[in-house]
């Protein structure tokens, strides 16, 4: 569902993100984690086609984002970590806005049915100002979710929230993969990426300095405790203090 | 004062000398960059060519420019002064908030509110920052007003200029708090207006009540009687005493030599000493009322930093302005967003009433035009009125009507992930601010014809042949003049959003005066060369045409494809600007 080769992002001389490669599978739940200014947001925006990446190819469901850009995001729902909705428009309105602009047919009767199940109903008539941060989060998800997109990338999904919320979200993005969506993470919440996450990228200065499921990773890196979680090995990699990866293997002859 | 004030103002002195230090290393450090560069060149270049190039030169006559007035216009400007200061006290007490008025910036709140200083000290920090905002106004008001011969006029009146200001900002907040004390004794808005205006009446009503009772003066029938009468008010009677405290506050001005000058400083200095106290004294609880000053100061900030002063005020629930299904040509979805955005002013309900109001006035003035001298008076202030107004919509519209790409740049990242062809997001966004426009310029056509028509009934109506041709004409070739006159600002915003004066954070100063300064002068030059393509075309076509139905009804026929070159030149225009948006990174600098 999202296959990206070779990714590249440069600001001039500066390389954010460098050869990254990777895919996820439909129901699979990918975990992008590393420390600030790794790379992770300019990746996901990259394979969200919210800015240009200056090498690579990405697909979205099938659709090449370079040369189908409007396919792909059709297929596609981003969530940024703050919830940026038009202050003058209404709930109700925001869903009719994006309803017109994804041509979703029988927006109504879906999103009266979102609307409720984010217990959003008795506030669909008011702005995004008179809402809580964690309701603008849900009128976020409501509209991303209008469309019923293949791909979903969360960028901080659980930063400002209650633990209420944060269960609620956490149950939200579980079902959303659970139903065959492919969704991809960036959480500084390490217990939550390791809990929800079925494989787990960790970037590092814009490079992937480690790909697999979390006993993968411990293996990788901590082979001396077995007990690490992934903090430990996070901390490890983010420090330079980890079992070196292995060396590449050499090109094919 | 309190006894923790010294740490206080050191506290302030070395905030700041700081952040004036760094603001100002910051801008020096700026200028590498061409585009700073070149506006502070240019911006320097419009200072010194306006204001400061005139203190160089020497003088051709003596008193040019000079403030060599004689006694009787000088008392005739202190007064004048003197009300307008009366006036400025008397609204602060009537449009004022009911809750003291006190803005600290965010950071002084989150560090001096919690911080071990008392109240007092807390007031004189805010008095005190408020001083380099006042002696830079006291500087550039004297700047352009001052055109004096002699150090002593730019003391004196530099001196009394800083009085003025300081004592304006002194009254406005002893008012505030002293109107927070009488809500919290229950006299609280529209009540309190209503004391403040019957107060105000009962005064006003003293100064008549003198004018009636006064010995029978000459009927006012030229302006030297009316000087006389307003000389002879001003003189006797309630007036003198009432515009007294509020004349020696501004008479330090008028004064001629340093004595002069002193001797009316005493009761001025006096009133400004009895303001400080006022204030410092005034024991109001003003923290919760001045963390919400600040919040909404910041947003101001905010707002005119990116460029948006029309979301100043809190956004309200607004009806949609057309249905909107959820299958169809996506770009209207972004008109009908932009719709919300710009107001309840143009819902449909509204322009209904508008073109039915306009369409009575149309046809009363065509029926009555012969029988109803009043109409003509009123159909001459109409049409003056929309033409002149509608020059300014041509001119000045695409800077008042910003909801377009000028004011998403925020939710650039949203726009950017629509699952939308580029020009399609750039068609919807430029629609909004071309359908309000050309909906607004139309209705002045129509105020224009009807007050035209209303006019017609002269014998010398030299331009009823051109009349309808004319509006005609004009309303074919807004739509396209408007669409190609939006362009621009928005090619500015997406290829130079830092330029544009649309991002946040950016900061004022000479250089970024210069940088739009150049970018007016372009602005004129493209709207120019932009319109000479159809203008060519339209004057080829009227040409043909009057030969064939004259010169007056050969203009509408020409607009056509004059509006149809323009409207050629706006889709090459999405195209271009479909490119840009395209490579907008939301996240370059």
């Amino acid at each position: 569902m999202i296959e990206v080769e070779g990714l590249t992002k440069l600001y001039g001389d500066f390389a954010a993100v460098t050869a990254l490669s990777f895919s996820v599978q439909p129901g699979e739940l990918l975990g992008l984690v590393g420390p600030n200014g790794a790379g992770k947001t300019t990746t996901l925006r990259s394979i969200a086609g919210i800015i240009p990446a200056t090498r690579g190819t990405i697909r979205i469901a099938g659709h090449d984002l370079a040369t189908d850009p409007v396919g792909a995001k059709r297929e596609l729902a981003f969530f940024s970590d703050e919830p940026r909705l038009f202050e003058y428009l209404t709930i109700r309105q925001h869903l009719d806005f994006t309803a017109r602009l994804y041509q979703v047919p029988d927006a109504p009767a879906r999103y009266a049915r979102l609307l409720e199940e984010l217990e959003l109903t008795a506030k669909a008539d008011q702005l995004p100002g008179d809402l809580s941060r964690g309701m603008k989060q849900k009128v976020q998800i409501a509209c991303g979710l209008l469309h019923s997109p293949k791909v979903i990338f969360f960028d901080e999904p659980l930063t400002g929230l209650d633990p209420l919320a944060i269960r609620r979200m956490k149950d939200t993005i579980r079902r959303l993969a659970t139903e065959g969506a492919s969704v991809v993470l960036s959480s500084h919440l390490l217990h939550l990426v390791e809990e929800l996450c079925s494989r787990i990228l960790i970037l590092k200065n814009g490079t992937k300095v480690a790909h697999g499921t979390v006993d993968q990773i411990r293996s990788q890196f901590a082979a001396d405790d077995a007990d690490a979680d992934l903090e430990e090995v996070f901390i490890r990699i983010a420090t330079g203090t980890g079992t070196p990866p292995p060396p590449p293997a050499p090109p094919a002859p | 004062m309190g006894n923790n004030l010294l740490p206080v103002i050191s506290a302030l002195w070395f905030l700041q000398s700081r952040s004036l230090y760094n603001a100002a290393k910051a801008r020096l450090l700026r200028l590498r960059q061409p585009r700073y560069l070149i506006g502070g060149i240019v911006g320097i270049g419009y200072l010194w060519a306006v204001f400061f190039r005139r203190f160089f030169q020497t003088r051709t006559t003596a008193n040019i420019g000079g403030w060599d007035l004689s006694p009787e216009t000088a008392g005739w400007i202190e007064a004048a002064a003197a009300l307008a200061l009366a006036v400025y006290a008397v609204s602060v007490w009537v449009f004022a908030g009911d809750r003291a008025s006190l803005a600290f910036t965010e950071a002084e709140v989150s560090f001096l509110l919690p911080a071990p200083v008392s109240r007092s000290a807390l007031l004189n920090f805010r008095l005190l920052r408020a001083q380099p905002g006042i002696l830079l106004s006291t500087f550039f008001f004297n700047l352009f007003t001052g055109r004096s011969h002699s150090l002593f006029e730019w003391f004196s009146h530099g001196f009394t200029l800083w009085l003025v200001f300081t004592l304006l900002f002194l009254h406005s907040i002893g008012a505030s708090f002293a109107i927070q004390r009488l809500t919290e004794r229950g006299l609280a808005g529209w009540r309190r207006r209503l004391v403040v205006l019957t107060i105000v009446l009962c005064l006003v009503g003293a100064v008549y009540a003198w004018i009636q009772a006064a010995p029978a003066a000459a009927p006012v029938r030229d302006l030297d009687a009316l000087q006389d009468r307003i000389r002879a008010l001003m003189s006797a009677g309630p007036a003198p005493w009432l515009l007294a405290p509020f004349r020696w506050v501004v008479r330090p001005w008028f004064t001629r030599s340093l004595s002069e000058f002193l001797v009316a400083l005493g009761p001025a200095l006096l009133i400004l000493v009895g303001h400080y106290l006022w204030v410092v004294r005034a024991n109001v609880s003003f923290e919760e009322a001045a963390m919400e000053a600040s919040r909404k100061a910041a947003v101001m900030l905010a707002a005119a930093r990116s460029g948006n002063l029309h979301q100043l005020a809190p956004p309200k629930v607004r009806r949609d302005p057309f249905p909107l299904p959820s299958l169809g040509f996506p770009p209207l979805a972004l008109l009908w967003k932009n719709l919300i955005a710009a107001g309840q002013l143009f819902t449909g309900r509204i322009w209904f009433f508008a073109l039915l109001g306009i369409g009575t006035f149309v046809v009363t003035s065509a029926l009555t035009r012969d029988s109803f001298s009043g109409l003509q008076n009123a159909s001459m202030i109409a049409t003056s009125v929309s033409m002149m107004l509608l020059l300014m919509s041509l001119f000045l519209g695409a800077q008042v009507v910003r909801h377009d790409f000028r004011s998403d740049l925020a939710q650039m990242d949203m726009l950017k992930a629509l699952p939308l062809p580029a020009w399609q997001v750039v068609l919807g966004q430029l629609l909004a601010p071309i359908v309000i426009l050309t909906g607004f310029q139309w209705l002045l056509l129509g105020v224009l014809l009807g007050g035209s028509l209303g006019l017609s009934g002269k014998p010398d109506d030299a331009i009823a042949p051109w009349r309808f041709p004319g509006v005609l004409a004009a309303a074919f070739l807004f739509p396209g003049i408007n669409a190609l006159v939006l362009l621009l600002p928005n090619t500015i915003a997406l290829l130079f959003p830092a330029w544009a004066g649309t991002q946040q954070g950016r900061g004022g100063g000479i250089e970024v005066m210069g940088q739009r300064l150049v970018f007016s002068l372009g602005f004129a030059l493209v709207l120019v060369i932009g319109l000479l393509p159809a203008g060519i075309i339209g004057a080829l076509c009227w040409w043909i045409a009057q030969l064939v139905v004259g010169p007056a009804w050969a203009l509408p026929i020409a607009a056509l494809p004059a509006a149809l070159v323009l409207l050629a030149e706006f889709a090459a225009g999405i195209w271009g600007l479909a490119f840009a948006f395209d490579r907008y990174d939301v996240t370059s600098p």
